[in-house]
């Protein structure tokens, strides 16, 4: 007989008869070897200890298969290396997950560096806050670029209205989230539907606060990101943004057997615009550019809206117009 | 379309036994006594089994529950209370057995329970397994309730409709389960965790399969008003569960040939006098669950910002 009282979540810690880690992190991944070198090894520098946690990469669709030039990570980190035909980072993800063993699942992307104890207060965090998606603090590794900041200046602005609103829902971007693996089968995981990397967060976000479960901001856990750009590509990331912001709205209205839109507040709007104005004291991007670099990604982000409305991709379009009553078993992650 | 590029470094696992069986009790002490004399005497796969008691926030349970018995390791696990579900999860993370048997202290296994679930489980190694629950207590309600909970069983076949199996009588590898992410205890599934936990199991593209052979007997007593309190209250998890489906893009959706089908389930159970009052009986399980269902449904809609 050996009483004993076992707090929620560090249970998983204490008793096992087969090691398991905690957390198990999914990284999509896409060519960019360099880069998912440089997340590893961020990764292998954990507080965390290396045993309660994992790491998965999936490999999607890379032309070369990038297993190979992770070998050296074999020896630091407990990985794990699959590999599928490309589908788009949200379907790669959700492959990713399905070799995960951790009750926490952790996300991150090949572009991201997590700071030493991200992982160490993801944990500390879900034990707080058990059953709760968190969402960690994103901060823009590429000062110089002016693209880069304002990408970063949108994604701040819009995680910092969505505080000042605790009641409605939360954005949280896959580059920094983490949620108890079973509830994000429960929610069928991320939308394959969307294959670009646009959307698929803002979806499952909606959808988990659709489902009622709760959310928490963990500021304190820290991902840098650096995704450089031109004008080319940061004019297309943010039309991609629009377009796949427009699906979701579509599958929040169709969720909750409305036809209708719901926009946000006008605030939200003015929010964005005024926000570069007001954040970027000490930045190494002017202002002014900043502010016209927002202007053009609202622009860009409101003719891919535009662009979807008029011209939506076949398939997904199909669903919307049956409404409640479309096909069910279409975004089953597995099947 | 995916091949494993690098294996885990993980240790190979190491197992003290075949089988964990996991009773979660609360305040009962003369049904958790019979449930592991029950258990006492049935077929061990492997020689030896383990049986993992979660006291879940009760008083002390009787003495001599615990002793080691021939080929029987019993473990009392006691935790604040935190309802069954939370308390299976806590055996199954104590558990010490390859896999996991889950029943309920009003529950009495038939001496073959584990053979069949272990042939199962060779058979299907990570799939989770249902086996059979007959109804031991001469009440027209507990006959009537397990002969719904059949019939829903055997409506969510693992086809299309999904799976159901009851936490009462389950067996799973513990590994599988707990990769699975056990039962999910945070939210508010009143007396819906197992219904989740199959939900979930089958979305994820996991196997299932039902062992009629399994047998469990269920001896919970249930009186007029406990009988529609049990409906009501599956009504209010269904609720929740809808709702979780909605978002997860899976509405739930009953087609109205299920209610005609319960009942005449409900019939051929003995037709007659006995089958007509379990006829009328299912008609008010759906009409306490579909109360609980709009009852929960409106208090989920004023309490939250959706």
């Amino acid at each position: 007989m050996n009483p004993s009282s076992i707090p929620r979540f560090s249970s998983v810690r204490q008793s096992r008869a087969v090691a398991r880690p905690t957390v198990s992190v999914v990284i999509p991944a896409h060519a960019r070897i360099a880069k998912l070198q440089r997340c590893l090894e961020a990764l292998a520098n954990q507080t965390l200890p290396r045993d309660e946690f994992e790491v998965i990469v999936c490999d999607d669709g890379s032309p070369e298969p990038i297993a190979p030039a992770l070998g050296r990570f074999a020896d630091v980190l407990t990985l794990t290396v699959v590999r599928k035909a490309r589908g788009g980072p949200a379907a790669a993800r959700n492959e990713g997950a399905r070799h995960a063993s951790g009750a926490l699942l952790a996300f991150t992307d090949d572009d991201c560096v997590p700071e030493e104890d991200w992982l160490e207060h993801l944990v500390a965090n879900i034990g707080r806050n058990p059953g709760h998606l968190l969402g960690g603090s994103i901060v823009n590794l590429l000062p110089d670029d002016p693209y880069a900041t304002a990408t970063q200046l949108i994604t701040s602005c819009v995680y910092d209205y969505y505080a000042r609103h605790p009641e409605s829902r939360r954005l949280y971007c896959t580059a920094n989230l983490a949620l108890p693996t079973s509830r994000f089968w429960l929610l069928n995981g991320f939308s394959e539907q969307y294959q670009r990397a646009a959307g698929e967060d803002y979806d499952f976000c909606a959808r988990w606060t659709e489902a009622g479960f709760p959310n928490h901001y963990a500021p304190e856990a820290t991902v840098g990101h650096a995704h450089g750009h031109t004008l080319t590509s940061f004019w297309k990331q943010h039309f991609g943004y629009g377009r796949a912001l427009l699906r979701v709205r579509l599958g929040m209205a169709r969720r909750r057997g409305r036809g209708v839109i719901a926009l946000e507040a006008p605030s939200f709007y003015s929010d964005i615009l005024a926000y570069p104005i007001l954040h970027t004291a000490g930045s190494r991007v002017s202002r002014g550019k900043a502010t016209m670099l927002v202007l053009l990604s609202q622009m860009a982000t409101a003719l891919g809206a535009l662009r979807e409305w008029i011209a939506p991709d076949e398939g997904w379009r199909g669903r919307a117009r049956h409404g409640r009553r479309g096909r069910s078993k279409a975004p089953s992650a597995v099947s | 379309m995916t091949e494993q590029a690098e294996s885990r470094t993980e240790s190979a696992p190491r197992f003290a036994v075949r089988f964990s069986v996991i009773v979660p009790t609360y305040e009962r002490p003369a049904h958790i006594t019979a449930c592991v004399a029950a258990l006492r005497r049935i077929e061990r796969p492997g020689g030896t089994i383990e049986i993992v008691i979660v006291n879940d926030g009760g008083s002390a349970l009787p003495t001599g529950i615990s002793d080691d018995s021939d080929g029987c390791e019993v473990r009392v696990v006691e935790q604040a209370n935190a309802g069954p579900a939370a308390a299976r999860n806590t055996g199954a993370m104590m558990a010490r057995g390859e896999c996991l048997a889950f029943t309920d202290d009003d529950c009495r296994p038939e001496p073959g329970w584990l053979g069949a679930f272990d042939a199962a489980l060779r058979a299907q190694p990570d799939a989770l397994a249902g086996g059979r629950t007959l109804n031991a207590i001469d009440s027209p309600y507990a006959e009537t309730s397990q002969l719904l909970a059949d019939f829903v069983t055997s409506y969510f076949d693992g086809g299309a409709g999904g799976r159901f199996f009851t936490s009462n009588n389950l067996a799973v590898s513990r590994e599988q389960f707990l990769a699975a992410g056990s039962f999910d205890t945070s939210f508010p599934f009143a007396a819906g965790e197992d219904r989740e936990l199959c939900d979930r199991w089958s979305a994820q593209g996991r196997p299932s399969v039902r062992v009629e052979s399994a047998v469990v007997r269920h001896v919970h007593a249930l009186s007029a008003r406990r009988f529609v309190r049990q409906h009501f209250t599956y009504g209010r998890g269904g609720a929740a569960f809808r709702r979780v489906r909605t978002a997860a893009d899976r509405p739930v959706r009953i087609e109205p040939g299920f209610y005609a089908r319960s009942l005449a389930h409900a019939w051929r159970g003995s037709p007659g006098v006995r089958g007509a009052q379990y006829v009328a009986l299912t008609m008010l399980a759906h009409a306490s669950y579909a109360a609980g269902l709009l009852w929960e449904s409106r208090r989920l809609r004023r309490h939250s910002g959706v």
